[in-house]
C-alpha cells in the first residue's frame, strides 16, 4: 500500500503554494491534503496501474515520467555512550508541469525538490527539524544514476550504491546540526503491495510503485550544537513514484516501520477516512528474518490507540501510543514515542518519529526500535 | 507685586491682540518652514532606507554582476549559508509606462532571506506560470490590473507582454513601500526578457565572521564580496549637500520671524515705559521687569513654535512631494507612501523658536530696565539712544560682514560653516540699517518734499524720528527680499548656465534611449540590433555611443560613469576645465583614462594625473584623470571612461543610449521622425531631436527647483508679516501725534496719505537696501555654496526683472501693510487720540 504517496505531493503542491511559511501562520496541513491533492495530473505523465518489473539499480534512479517520487530515509541510532537519536533525510521530486518549459534560461525547470532533515535527541527529549526547497535546475537539486545513484538537495544527498552489501552516504547539514552517515543495505529490495504495486484507492491508477530497504546498518556521525557523536544503527529506505490524486474522503494515514530484532521486520500502513475508519485500502508488509516479504491484508493486523498527545505549538492532537496485533504471526506490541514531541513545524505539518517497539513475536520477546509516521491531524 | 506685574502684562497683551498675534504667526511660520522642510526631506531619506533595507532583507553582503555558476557552487558547498540570486533591470510597466524596477528572483531563495517580504515568496507560483509575473498590490490598482490579466513591459528597447499571476502584499509599511517599486518575475523569465542569460545581477548573501570567511576562500580573485549597504550608502550621501540648502533656506525664514519677535517685544516695552516707570517707582525692582518681559517672550515664541510645528507637519505634506520629485530626478528613485515625523526633529524646531524669540527679547528687555524710573517714561530718549546707537551697531555690523568675508575666502571651508556665513552676512548688514535708515529719511525729505509738500517731508522724516520701529521693520523686509532675490538670481543663473552648457554639449542631431522616465536610470540597454540598424541609417553619418553604469572604486564607492565611444564630431562637445585638449583627448582614444566631471572632481578631490582605480571583474584597473570637463547634469558627479577600455575590462558590449549625427542637409526633427518610423514592432526606444532633449532637460531643471520658489515665497510672507507688524506697531505708537495733527487740521484723507507715504518710502528704503544685498546674496550662492555643495562653477547672470521684481514687492508689501493702520489712524477721532497719553 502507499504510504507517503499523500503526504509528499501535498507538501511539494504546498511547497510550490506556499513555500516556507514557517514563521506567524500556521502550516496550511490539512487544507494541502484535502486540496492539494484533488488536482488532476497532466494526462501524459505515466501513472502506476499494475505491477511491473522492477530491474536496479535503474529504478533507484528518478523516474521522470511520473509526476512525483522520493527517496526516504529514517534511522535509529546509538552512541558508544548510550544515547539514542532518531534521524531523518528525504529527497523528494514532484513535476510542475509535463513538459520543460520553452525558456532559454538555464533557472527554468519543470520539477521542484523538496527535501526534509530531522534529528531526535532522545536524551534531551528534543527534534532539530529543518527544510529545503530547490527547483530541479542548475545542479542545485536532482536525481541521478551516473557516474552513482545521487539524490541531492545541495548540500544535502545521498550517494552510492544500493545493492545488498554496498555502501552509500547520507549527508546533511543546517547550522548546528549535522548528519554524516554510512549505510549498508543486509537485504535485497523488498517489493511492498501486490509485487511493488501499492494500491491507494478504487479509482484507476490510484496507486504508486514501492519498495523498501528496511535493513540498513549505519554508522557516522551526528553533529550537534558543536559536540560530534560517532554512532551506529539501523536504517530504512522507503521508494515511492506515482502520478495519483488522494480520494475525496481520505484524509491522512499513521505509518509503521518497525524492527522485531530476529524476527525482521512490520510495515503496517493505516489510511483514515473522514468518517475515522480506517480505509480498506490500508495494509502491510511482514519481512522475515531472511529479508522475504509477505504482504499483510487490512484484516490481518490490528492498531489500537492507548494515549494521545496534544502539541504545544499546533494545538494538533495526535495518537501517541498504540497495541499492535497481527494474530496470525502471534505478534503483540506496543509502540511508543522515544519523544512524544516528534512534530515537524514545517511547510506542512506532521509527527514524524523515533518510537520504541515491546512485546513479544512468536512468543520470543521484543525490545526494539522503528519509525512512526502521522499525517493530517 | 509680582501678581500685580503678570496681571498688568496680560492686561496689556490682550489690549493688543493684532501685535501679538503676528508675533505668534511671525514664529510659527519660521518654525513651520523649519519643522516642513526637515520632515519632509527626513521623510524620503527615511523611505528610501526603509525600503532598501526591506530590499536587502537579511543579506549583509552581496556579488554583483556574475556567473550564474558561481551562485550554483557558493549555495551547493557544504554548509552554505543562505543566498538568493537576483535579475534585475529597470522596466516600464503597463499602458501607463509606470518605471518600476524588475526583479527575477528564485522564490525558494527568497524565502531564506527576505522573510519579511512574505509577498516574494509568492514568486513561487511565477516558477510554474508561463510569462506570469508579480505586483505589489498598490501598484495593480494604481494600473488597473486584475488578476490574470495581461499587461505590457517595456525592458530596455523590447516590447513584452506578461500576465499578472499574483498580487503581492508587504507585512509593514516598508515593505509594502519596498514591493511597490517592485515587477517581480521568476527569474528564467527575468533573464530571457533582460537577455542576461547565464548572468545575475546580483547574489545577495547572510554572512556571519565564519561563513564570511569560508565564502571569500571559494570567490575566485576578480570577484568582490561587498557590503549590502555600500550602494544604499553612496546614494544616500549624495543627497547630503541638497539637504543641508533645504535645511539653510528654512532657518532662513525663522530668521525673518526672529526679527518679528524682536519687533513686538521692542513695541510691547516701548509702549509700557511709562507704566514699568510708575511700577519702578512703586518698588518693582529691575530684574522683575526684566524678567516680566523675558516670561512674555518665551511665551510668544512657545506659543508661536507650537503653532509652527502643527502648521510644519501640514506643510510637510506639499513639501515631501516636491523634495521627492527632486530626489527622483537627481539622485535614486523613491516613493514616499507616509510621513516620518521624529520628535527630535519638532523638539529641535520648538527649541530654535522659544531659544530664537527669547534672544530677540534680550535687547528690549535690557532697555526696558537700563534706564531711570522717571526717564522710562520718555518715548523721545528710546529714539535719541538709537539715533546714537546706530553708528555703533554699524561698526558690529562690519565686524560681522568681515568674518563672512573671511568664511568665503576661505575655500576650504565646508559646507555648514559658508552657510552660516551667510546668515552671519545677512545679520551684520541689518545692523547697517538703522544708520542708513537715518541717511536715507535725510536724504528723502527734500526729494519727496518736492511733489508731496510738508505731508511728504514730514514722511520721511519720520521714518528717522521712530528709528526703533522702522529699522527693525526695514531690516527685517530687506533681509527677506534679499534672501529671496537672491536665491532668484542663483536659479536664474543657474538655468542660464545650464541652457548654454546644454546647447553646446548636446552635439549629436538626435538622441535615442530605451525608455525610461528618470534621468538617473542606468539599467536600461538597447537592443543590439536596434543600435546596429539606427547607427547605419541612411541618413546617419556618425554616432556617440553611451553606456551608463555605476561602477566601483577600489573603496567601495559607486560612481556613476559613462563607457563612450566619441563621435569626432562631438570631441568639442565637452568644455575642459583642467587637461590640456589635444592630449586628453588623444589619452582617451589610447590608453586606460577618465574624464571627471567637476562636481565629481570636486566631491572626490580628483584631479589631472590623478589616478582612480576602479574595481572591474578581471581585477582592480586603475584609470589616470586626464581631464576635468563643465558639466551640470548630476551634482552626484559622474567620468567618462573609453567605450574600449570598458568592454576589455568589464566585458560588457551594450549600450544604453545613442547620439546619432545627421548627414549635411537633413534635420534633426526629421531625422528622429525617419528613426522612429523606423522601429519594428514591439521595438520601443524614445528618439528625440536635440531641440527636444535640451526642453526636456530644462523641464526637469525647473521641476527641482521648484522647492526654492516655494521657499522663497514663504520667507518673503514672513517678511511681510514683519512689515505689518512693525508698521502697526509705529501708527499705534503714534496716534498721539496723529491727533494732534488732526487737531491741527489735517483731514483724515491727509493723515491715510501721510500713513501710506510712510509706508511706501519705508519699503522703497527696504528695497533699496535689498538689491545690492540680493546680488551679494546671490554671489555668495553661486560662487561659494553651490561650489561647495555640488561642486558646481556657475556664471553669474542678473536678470532685471529679479531686481524689479524684489523693488516691486518691496514696496508693495509695505503699502499693504500700511492700509489697515492707516485706515485705523485716519478713524480714530482726535480727541480720542489726543486723551490717550
Amino acid at each position: 500500500m502507499t504510504r507517503r504517496s499523500p503526504i509528499a505531493a501535498a507538501l511539494l503542491a504546498c511547497a510550490i503554494l506556499w513555500s516556507c511559511e514557517r514563521e506567524n501562520s500556521l502550516p496550511p496541513a490539512s487544507i494541502s491534503v484535502s486540496e492539494a491533492m484533488s488536482a488532476p495530473a497532466d494526462e501524459r505523465f505515466e501513472r502506476a496501474r499494475e505491477p511491473r518489473e522492477f530491474e536496479f539499480p535503474r529504478d533507484h534512479g528518478p523516474q521522470p515520467a511520473f509526476q512525483t517520487e522520493w527517496w526516504y530515509f529514517t534511522a535509529n541510532l546509538r552512541a558508544a555512550s548510550g544515547e539514542e537519536f532518531g534521524c531523518q533525510l528525504t529527497f523528494f521530486r514532484r513535476a510542475t508541469r509535463f513538459e520543460p518549459p520553452p525558456s532559454p534560461s538555464k533557472w527554468s525547470a519543470r520539477d521542484v525538490y523538496m527535501a526534509h532533515f530531522a534529528v531526535s535527541d532522545v536524551a534531551r527529549g528534543e527534534l532539530r527539524e529543518f527544510e529545503r526547497f530547490e527547483r530541479g535546475a542548475l545542479e542545485l537539486a536532482g536525481a541521478t544514476l551516473e557516474p552513482q545513484w545521487r539524490v541531492w538537495n545541495r548540500d544535502w544527498s545521498a550517494s552510492g550504491s544500493l545493492e545488498r552489501g554496498g555502501e552509500l552516504r547520507l549527508e546533511a547539514r543546517e547550522g548546528e546540526v549535522a548528519l554524516a552517515l554510512t549505510l549498508s543495505s543486509l537485504t535485497a529490495p523488498v517489493l511492498n503491495g501486490e509485487r511493488g504495486l501499492s494500491r491507494k484507492g478504487a479509482a484507476d491508477g490510484a496507486a504508486s510503485y514501492y519498495y523498501s530497504l528496511p535493513r540498513l546498518e549505519a554508522r557516522g556521525t551526528i553533529e550537534l550544537d558543536g559536540r560530534s557523536i560517532e554512532v551506529s544503527g539501523r536504517a530504512w529506505f522507503d521508494r515511492e513514484w506515482s502520478t495519483s490524486a488522494l480520494d475525496a474522503e481520505q484524509v491522512g494515514w499513521d505509518w509503521f516501520a518497525l524492527r522485531l530484532g530476529a524476527a525482521g521486520e512490520l510495515m503496517l500502513y493505516s489510511m483514515r477516512r473522514r468518517d475515522g475508519q480506517s480505509d480498506e485500502h490500508s495494509s502491510g508488509t511482514w519481512i522475515d528474518a531472511r529479508g522475504q516479504a509477505q504482504p499483510l491484508a487490512r484484516s490481518e493486523f490490528s492498531i489500537e490507540v492507548l494515549d494521545t498527545w496534544t502539541s504545544p505549538r499546533s494545538a494538533v492532537r495526535y495518537p501517541a501510543r498504540w497495541r499492535v496485533r497481527v494474530p496470525a504471526r502471534e505478534l503483540e506490541l506496543e509502540v511508543t514515542p522515544l519523544i512524544a514531541d516528534q512534530e515537524l513545524n514545517l511547510s506542512v505539518r506532521y509527527w514524524e518519529g523515533a518510537v520504541r517497539v515491546q512485546g513479544s513475536v512468536g512468543g520470543r520477546r521484543v525490545d526494539e526500535r522503528g519509525y512512526v509516521e502521522l499525517a493530517g491531524y | 507685586m509680582t501678581s500685580l506685574l503678570s496681571r498688568a502684562s496680560l492686561r496689556y497683551l490682550a489690549r493688543h491682540p493684532a501685535q501679538l498675534a503676528l508675533a505668534i504667526l511671525g514664529v510659527a511660520l519660521g518654525v513651520a518652514v523649519l519643522v516642513g522642510i526637515d520632515t519632509a526631506s527626513i521623510s524620503a531619506r527615511r523611505a528610501f532606507e526603509l525600503s532598501s533595507q526591506a530590499l536587502r532583507g537579511a543579506a549583509t553582503h552581496v556579488l554583483r554582476d556574475v556567473d550564474e555558476r558561481l551562485y550554483v557552487e557558493l549555495a551547493c558547498a557544504p554548509g552554505a549559508p543562505p543566498m538568493a540570486p537576483l535579475v534585475s533591470a529597470s522596466v516600464l510597466v503597463g499602458s501607463q509606462r509606470k518605471p518600476l524596477e524588475l526583479l527575477g528572483v528564485d522564490g525558494f531563495a527568497e524565502a531564506r532571506l527576505r522573510p519579511q517580504l512574505s509577498g516574494l515568496r509568492a514568486a513561487n507560483t511565477l516558477a510554474s506560470a508561463e510569462r506570469g509575473a508579480a505586483l505589489a498590490a498598490s501598484t495593480a490598482r494604481e494600473l488597473g490590473l486584475e488578476l490574470g490579466q495581461r499587461f505590457e513591459v517595456v525592458v530596455g528597447s523590447q516590447l513584452s507582454t506578461l500576465e499578472l499571476a499574483a498580487v503581492l502584499e508587504g507585512d509593514d509599511a516598508a515593505s509594502s513601500a519596498a514591493l511597490g517599486e517592485l515587477l517581480v518575475l521568476d527569474i528564467a523569465l527575468a533573464q530571457e526578457l533582460t537577455g542576461k542569460l547565464g548572468r545575475l545581477s546580483r547574489v545577495d548573501l547572510v554572512l556571519d565572521e565564519r561563513s564570511l570567511e569560508r565564502v571569500r576562500s571559494l570567490l575566485p580573485a576578480e570577484v568582490r564580496l561587498e557590503s549590502a549597504q555600500s550602494r544604499e550608502q553612496s546614494r544616500k550621501s549624495l543627497t547630503r549637500a541638497f539637504e543641508i540648502n533645504l535645511r539653510a533656506m528654512s532657518l532662513l525664514a525663522l530668521l525673518v520671524g526672529v526679527f518679528l519677535v524682536y519687533n513686538t517685544m521692542t513695541f510691547s516695552v516701548v509702549q509700557r515705559r511709562a507704566l514699568w516707570g510708575a511700577l519702578r517707582t512703586l518698588g518693582v525692582t529691575r530684574g522683575e521687569i526684566f524678567r516680566l518681559v523675558c516670561v512674555e517672550a518665551l511665551a510668544v515664541g512657545a506659543l508661536g513654535s507650537a503653532l509652527g510645528v502643527g502648521l510644519g507637519l501640514l506643510l510637510a505634506r506639499e513639501l515631501v512631494e516636491l523634495v521627492t520629485r527632486t530626489i527622483n530626478d537627481l539622485y535614486f528613485a523613491v516613493q514616499v507612501r507616509e510621513l516620518s515625523v521624529q520628535p527630535a526633529i519638532l523638539v529641535q524646531a520648538f527649541a530654535l523658536g522659544v531659544g530664537g524669540a527669547v534672544l530677540a527679547a534680550l535687547a528690549p528687555a535690557r532697555d526696558a530696565l537700563s534706564s531711570a524710573p522717571r526717564a522710562a517714561l520718555s518715548r523721545a530718549t528710546l529714539e535719541q539712544r538709537w539715533s546714537a546707537l546706530a553708528p555703533r551697531l554699524c561698526a558690529w555690523g562690519a565686524l560681522l560682514v568681515l568674518a563672512a568675508l573671511g568664511v568665503f575666502a576661505w575655500k576650504g571651508a565646508p559646507l555648514v560653516l559658508s552657510l552660516g556665513a551667510l546668515f552671519t552676512l545677512l545679520v551684520g548688514v541689518a545692523l547697517f540699517v538703522p544708520l542708513l535708515t537715518l541717511w536715507a529719511s535725510a536724504a528723502l525729505a527734500a526729494p519727496v518734499g518736492l511733489f508731496a509738500g510738508n505731508l511728504g517731508r514730514m514722511a520721511a522724516r519720520g521714518i528717522a524720528a521712530s528709528l526703533s520701529r522702522t529699522g527693525v521693520a526695514i531690516a527685517a523686509l530687506a533681509i527677506a527680499l534679499s534672501a529671496s532675490a537672491g536665491m532668484g538670481v542663483m536659479v536664474a543663473s543657474f538655468r542660464a548656465t545650464v541652457t548654454r552648457w546644454l546647447s553646446s554639449t548636446l552635439r549629436a542631431d538626435v538622441y535615442v534611449s530605451a525608455p525610461t522616465l528618470s534621468s538617473i536610470n542606468v539599467e536600461t540597454q538597447l537592443a543590439p540590433a536596434l543600435v546596429e540598424r539606427l547607427t547605419r541609417a541612411p541618413n546617419v553619418v556618425g554616432a556617440n555611443l553611451y553606456r551608463a553604469l555605476e561602477l566601483q572604486d577600489t573603496r567601495e564607492q559607486w560612481l556613476r560613469a559613462v563607457a563612450i565611444d566619441f563621435d569626432e564630431r562631438a570631441h568639442d562637445a565637452l568644455e575642459f576645465l583642467a587637461g590640456e585638449r589635444t592630449a586628453a583627448w588623444e589619452q582617451f582614444e589610447r590608453r586606460d583614462v577618465v574624464f571627471v566631471s567637476e562636481p565629481l572632481a570636486a566631491r572626490t578631490a580628483l584631479g589631472v594625473g590623478d589616478s582612480l582605480e576602479l574595481a572591474s571583474p578581471s581585477g582592480p584597473r586603475a584609470f589616470e584623470v586626464a581631464a576635468v570637463f563643465r558639466d551640470y547634469s548630476t551634482d552626484a558627479g559622474f567620468f567618462f571612461l573609453p567605450r574600449r577600455s570598458y568592454r576589455e575590462h568589464w566585458g560588457d558590449d551594450s549600450i544604453s543610449s545613442l547620439g546619432l549625427f545627421a548627414r549635411p542637409g537633413v534635420d534633426g526633427e526629421s531625422l528622429a521622425a525617419e528613426l522612429r518610423a523606423s522601429l519594428a514592432p514591439g521595438e520601443q526606444a524614445f528618439v528625440r531631436s536635440r531641440a527636444t532633449l535640451e526642453q526636456a532637460s530644462l523641464e526637469v531643471f525647473d521641476q527641482t527647483f521648484e522647492v526654492t520658489h516655494v521657499l522663497r515665497w514663504i520667507a518673503g510672507g514672513v517678511a511681510f508679516l514683519g512689515v505689518l507688524c512693525a508698521l502697526l506697531a509705529l501708527e499705534l505708537e503714534r496716534e498721539r501725534e496723529f491727533g494732534v495733527l488732526r487737531a491741527l487740521g489735517l483731514a483724515p484723507r491727509g493723515v491715510k496719505q501721510l500713513v501710506l507715504l510712510q509706508t511706501g518710502l519705508l519699503g522703497l528704503v527696504a528695497g533699496a537696501i535689498a538689491l545690492p544685498l540680493g546680488l551679494a546674496v546671490a554671489l555668495v550662492l553661486t560662487r561659494v555654496i553651490n561650489e561647495r555643495a555640488f561642486g558646481w562653477s556657475l556664471e553669474l547672470s542678473f536678470p532685471p526683472r529679479v531686481f524689479a521684481e524684489t523693488l516691486a514687492i518691496s514696496v508693495l508689501a509695505a503699502l499693504l501693510a500700511g492700509i489697515a493702520p492707516a485706515l485705523r489712524m485716519a478713524r480714530i477721532p482726535p480727541a480720542r487720540a489726543l486723551r490717550s497719553d
